[in-house]
């Protein structure tokens, strides 16, 4: 390592880290230092400068606003709960509506076809609340598991 | 060493800071995000310990008032919480920091910030009083030398400002200043290097 590679580290994450006292110095800095006076006091200069800027510019913030921060926690995990469960039913009753149209818009469908639609939409449903509803592309699934399986079990009578 | 694209701030832009292992801050941050995901409150309320410092900082250093920059310390970690699953590819400190920057942009912008009554005492808006001791001078003191500090800062020119800020109380890392103000690492180094030395400079004149 040269003085001026030293001089360019002096600003990475490694060595902030250590600047700060967080984290040991990097071997390859610490080697070049032991060996580079001129190096070893720019380091110096550098905690020095980090420590004091850190020191005077961090300012913790007051404690009843960190209790308000934790205390925001339960509410929104709570929210968010209802929310997935809110956006499931949502789409399960669109994938079931839209689903009952085709069906309807097809020839004359049975009782098989229809239990076979149920199915379909339910496990397609059961797999988007397994995982959690976190993609909404999931939802058209259920609509697409629906038709398949009313499908399947039109084929399944006819053969 | 390569480039990452503009905007993003993922693998590529890691260059050799950290290395990828248990340590790798960056993977670290992304577990955080992703045990508040789960519902971890301990895991927010570490996120809260220790990014609201540098929030509530940044806050202070754009000159925000005490009561002003806990409203917007506030807003933008429950902005965060709500935004949380969003968060990817860079340092939770960048993204915060990012959040914070457009926050402090909006409370400036926003019509009825200015002049706000203080009230009268006994009113709730009306500031504390602070109980006196032996170190209320030594605070006053050390109050009053980040104020000094808070004020060579901002007489720095832009964007030497914004950058020292940024890596200094926002602990965002060089390489997410450098995508964030569309310049070479180098470049970001030296404003760092060259507002450092402008400012002991100017404390040791002032000391």
């Amino acid at each position: 390592m040269t003085c001026a590679e030293l001089e360019d580290r002096l600003f990475d994450e490694d060595c902030r880290a250590a600047l700060l006292g967080t984290a040991v110095v990097p071997a390859d800095v610490a080697e070049h230092a032991a060996r580079c006076p001129a190096c070893a006091e720019q380091w110096a200069e550098a905690v020095a400068d980090t420590r004091l800027l850190r020191g005077r510019l961090l300012v913790a913030p007051p404690p009843g606003l960190l209790r308000g921060l934790y205390r925001a926690f339960r509410p929104w995990r709570g929210a968010r709960t209802l929310r997935v469960d809110a956006e499931t039913l949502s789409w399960g009753i669109a994938g079931g509506a839209l689903g009952a149209a085709l069906a309807g818009a097809a020839l004359a469908p049975g009782p098989r076809e229809w239990a076979g639609f149920c199915v379909g939409a339910s496990l397609a449903l059961a797999l988007v609340a397994l995982r959690g509803a976190r993609r909404a592309w999931l939802a058209p699934w259920g609509v697409l598991c629906g038709e398949v399986s009313r499908r399947i079990a039109r084929l399944v009578r006819v053969v | 060493m390569a480039r990452a694209r503009q905007g993003g701030c993922g693998e590529a832009g890691r260059g050799r800071q950290v290395g990828a292992g248990p340590l790798d801050p960056w993977a670290q941050d992304a577990a955080l995000a992703r045990r508040c995901l789960a519902g971890d409150e301990i895991a927010w309320r570490e996120l809260v310990d220790r990014h609201s410092p540098h929030v509530y900082s940044l806050c202070l250093a754009a000159e925000l008032t005490s009561s002003e920059a806990e409203d917007v310390c506030q807003e933008v970690l429950l902005s965060a919480l709500r935004s949380l699953r969003g968060y990817r590819g860079c340092r939770l400190s960048t993204w915060l920091y990012r959040i914070t920057r457009r926050r402090i942009a909006d409370h400036f912008r926003a019509p009825g910030r200015r002049d706000v009554a203080l009230g009268l005492p006994g009113d709730p808006t009306f500031p504390e009083a602070r109980p006196a001791g032996p170190d209320v001078s030594a605070e006053a003191a050390r109050a009053s030398e980040c104020d000094r500090l808070r004020r060579e800062i901002a007489g720095l020119a832009e964007p030497g400002r914004s950058i020292l800020l940024a890596y200094y109380v926002g602990d965002v890392p060089v390489r997410e200043i450098a995508l964030d103000w569309g310049m070479p690492e180098n470049t970001v180094k030296s404003h760092l290097r060259r507002g450092r030395m402008v400012l002991r400079a100017r404390l040791e004149e002032e000391a």
